[in-house]
């Protein structure tokens, strides 16, 4: 091939050919580094929180009065809810998985005041909290009925425990962890009773994700959480506020919510940088591409009188449409080196000034090609119009 | 020569639809994406307290574990102890004083009307004062109010709007979780944005409700709805423990007046840790700070790290924008050599055809700008559709509005300055041989 003639020629002509390289070095950059972001959100909510978020309906409810017995106001409301056609089951719980807010302590394996210690987020909830929430148990077994104590003073550490695998993996490590013993700060004993294979935290921004646990405690300002037929759960929004709306005009309920809808707030932030990310990128393509079209058909249309001289002495029409495929391929590939380059520059001062993670290089490959894509689809029409370049033209106008 | 130069002007850009519109196109892609972000950032990065925000400090005491420093860096904590706020209190160094605390309250107009939830700030009188916020009626209240917990409450307006439709309501009552409220003053218009006093719970959430005295929920055992933060494994049973614990959960801010104030008062923070130490607490001596408004919105990290990368990643696009332009405007002029060789010959100068084509690229850069300041309104409409909290960020204001349409022809001159310079080094010679 003509490579020789294309490089030196290309060298006459290095404006045109820096403008190019420099937009493919630049896009690249961008494309590379939004990528990255875009599949690391993508990551972090892809992890599942172990709960059947499509069958849930969350609604808060404030309680406001001297000497209320939360027991017997949590069953009329649980009867309430279940009398609703639909409903298949409903706890208190103290706040939800992705629902951004919740407690968060720290636990040691034995009383021992320098044993290590490890958080654990944790959920108080009845004794329904496994049906409803649809939470896999593994080990061990739920709490009883009798087990749950309504309105527990302050301070008083719960009896049992149901935790997820990975809590019991941090605390006691491989060691079967049902029927073990662990403490909080100031030495109070808590026994595990059973083991759920996944339950996430209320936040996903710090912290181990899957070190939670769930206690049996109910309070009256708990939230209801309420499961049901997915099919009928925005219909069943309404009639399950109403009927908690019911029980007392001083009673203050909030807006009923899916529990879709509640993960769907927590990750709202980083869905729309995604957005704008994605739309950025879409728009540098673009640009990129119609600028490379701009200017193969300028550099055309400045090299019709060559063309025609080198059709005249011989050349196939195949010949020209080859020479400037070639030539925008090597200006793309400098590009990209470059491009390669700068975007691995940019990712090492992220890396250092804002701690985001080193670039994974997995998906480097479809990028590059993908920008020789959309080179050579860009310079495609310009240089079918070279091929089309009637060989008499070298003979006029000299 | 100007009319005659953006006549020729307009005749060229016609002359070739789709360059033009392309070049065009280009800037305002570049001048739309870049200026949607720098909006946001430039909101988000916004001083709340315009007139005293150098006057105006978060305290920062470190009370917190000898483990570890609360934060990595060996910050101290953001927030402070109900015990160490209170001491604090007693300082009558600061012109303005106030801790606070946010919280929830079930509220009713009277005892007929339906309950409903309010978002509560208890604080110190100071409160009002020291953030210079704008009343519609009455005012805060006063330091006796303060020490003896009384029930009195200053409205937001749009809770006075609803309650009382706008009227003064100065006075009238509330009931706040079962009990009178007496209102004292209400709010006019006021959203401070970042809303710098309590990052808690967003840095660009609404408003409160209500604003109630400091001492009222403390007297009804209640916490906060924010961060509650404990390092110390302590016994606490009662509210009183808590109280007395080594939980930081309170916001505290002060005005200090000139900097001597401030030297003052930070010396005085650090006797204070001396004093505790002595009894006990405090791990890190000296480790205190006085920050002023701006430097604690930077401290919390109110613009994320992903705005600024969103910025940079857009500034770049309009680099690349650029760069298509550049190239563009390059064959355009180009191609118009022979002409401009004929003008060169017929005794135009350098300066001249300098003239000519900076006057058209003038013309491409306002265009640009016109229709990219039309991009940044959709594309600041698409954000806040995707992002709640930017609802009331997201607004091009007239310095952004400016900003713009200067960017966009500082960018159109940055592209031409190539193209142009080349075209002016035309040889007329070569050009009028080949006609």
């Amino acid at each position: 091939m003509e490579i020789r003639p294309i490089l030196s020629t290309l060298l006459r002509n290095r404006v045109g050919a820096t403008l190019i390289a420099l937009q493919i070095a630049l896009t690249m950059a961008v494309v590379i580094n939004s990528v990255f972001i875009i599949l690391e959100h993508r990551e972090t909510m892809k992890q599942p929180t172990g709960v059947d978020a499509e069958h849930l309906i969350v609604v808060s409810v404030a309680d406001v009065g001297t000497d209320l017995d939360v027991e017997s106001i949590a069953r009329d409301d649980l009867d309430r809810l279940l009398a609703i056609d639909g409903v298949d089951s409903a706890t208190k719980i103290s706040t939800m998985p992705l629902s951004n807010s919740g407690s968060n302590s720290s636990y040691r394996a034995s009383d021992d005041d320098d044993a290590p210690s490890t958080a654990i987020a944790y959920y108080e909830t009845g004794y329904l909290g496994l049906k409803t929430l649809g939470i896999e148990l593994t080990a061990g077994r739920w709490f009883e009925e009798s087990e749950i104590v309504y309105d527990p003073d302050d301070g008083v550490p719960p009896k049992h425990a149901v935790v997820t695998e990975k809590t019991a993996e941090n605390l006691f490590g491989d060691e079967n962890p049902v029927g073990k013993v662990f403490y909080d700060a100031t030495g109070n004993g808590t026994e595990i009773i059973g083991v759920v294979k996944t339950l996430s935290r209320p936040w996903y921004n710090w912290g181990d994700f899957y070190a939670t646990m769930l206690l049996p405690h109910v309070h009256l300002n708990h939230q209801w959480v309420v499961r049901v037929d997915p099919a009928r759960r925005d219909a069943l929004l309404e009639p399950v506020a109403d009927a908690l709306r019911e029980a007392s005009l001083d009673r203050l309920v909030g807006t009923p919510r899916t529990h879709s809808e509640i993960i769907g707030r927590t990750y709202q932030r980083d869905v729309a940088m995604n957005r704008m990310l994605t739309v950025v990128m879409t728009l540098v393509v673009i640009i990129t591409g119609l600028g490379v079209v701009g200017l193969a058909s300028f550099s055309v249309a400045q090299r019709r009188k060559q063309v025609g001289t080198r059709r005249a002495i011989g050349a196939t029409r195949f010949h020209i449409l080859r020479y400037f495929l070639v030539e925008n391929w090597l200006v793309t590939t400098g590009g990209i080196i470059l491009g390669l380059v700068l975007s691995f520059s940019i990712n090492h001062f992220l890396v250092t000034r804002y701690e985001m993670p080193k670039l994974d290089p997995v998906f480097l490959p479809a990028v590059i090609l993908g920008l020789w894509g959309i080179g050579l689809l860009a310079t495609f029409g310009p240089a079918r119009n070279a091929m089309a370049v009637d060989p008499a033209i070298a003979t006029r106008n000299i | 020569m100007f009319t005659y130069y953006s006549r020729l002007a307009i005749k060229s850009m016609r002359r070739n639809p789709f360059l033009t519109s392309l070049m065009i196109g280009a800037i305002a892609l570049g001048i739309g994406v870049s200026m949607t972000t720098l909006t946001l950032y430039y909101v988000m990065s916004s001083n709340p307290l315009p007139f005293k925000s150098d006057q105006v400090y978060a305290l920062q005491l470190d009370s917190w574990g000898p483990d570890d420093p609360y934060y990595d860096d060996g910050s101290p904590p953001p927030q402070m102890t109900y015990r160490d706020s209170q001491a604090m209190m007693q300082s009558d160094i600061p012109k303005y004083q106030a801790t606070m605390m946010h919280r929830g309250f079930v509220m009713k107009k009277d005892l007929e009307s339906r309950t409903k939830h309010a978002s509560a700030r208890a604080t110190y009188g100071d409160f009002f004062p020291m953030f210079d916020v704008p009343f519609q009626y009455g005012s805060g209240w006063d330091r006796a109010a303060d020490d003896a917990a009384e029930r009195v409450v200053v409205l937001s307006s749009g809770i006075n709007n609803e309650y009382f439709g706008g009227e003064d309501s100065v006075g009238e009552t509330i009931i706040l979780d079962g009990e009178t409220y007496r209102i004292v003053g209400v709010l006019d218009d006021w959203r401070p944005s970042p809303k710098f006093y309590d990052l808690n719970n967003g840095s660009f959430s609404d408003l409160e409700d209500v604003f109630i005295p400091f001492q009222v929920p403390i007297s009804l055992e209640y916490g906060a709805h924010g961060n509650t933060n404990c390092w110390k494994p302590e016994e606490i049973l009662t509210y009183n423990d808590f109280l007395q614990s080594e939980c930081v959960w309170l916001q505290h801010w002060v005005q200090l007046d000139t900097e001597d104030q401030a030297a003052e008062f930070l010396s005085f923070m650090n006797g204070y840790t001396a004093e505790q130490q002595a009894l006990g607490r405090f791990a890190r001596a000296d480790n205190n700070r006085l920050q002023d408004v701006m430097s604690w919105l930077e401290f919390r990290e109110v613009v994320s790290d992903d705005n600024k990368l969103l910025l940079m990643l857009s500034f770049m696009f309009l680099l690349i924008c650029l760069l298509n332009t550049v190239g563009l405007m390059l064959a355009k002029f180009i191609n118009r050599a022979p002409l401009v060789g004929v003008r060169r010959a017929l005794g135009a100068s350098r300066l001249d055809v300098i003239r000519q084509h900076s006057i058209e690229v003038l013309v491409i850069g306002v265009l640009g700008g016109v229709a990219g300041l039309g991009l940044a309104f959709l594309g600041l409409k698409a954000v806040k559709s995707w992002y709640r909290e930017y609802e009331y960020l997201a607004q091009l204001d007239p310095t952004m509005v400016a900003t713009a349409i200067v960017l966009a022809i500082v960018a159109a001159l940055i592209a031409g300055l190539y193209p142009t310079w080349r075209i002016s080094r035309t040889q007329p010679a070569v050009h009028l041989k080949a006609q």
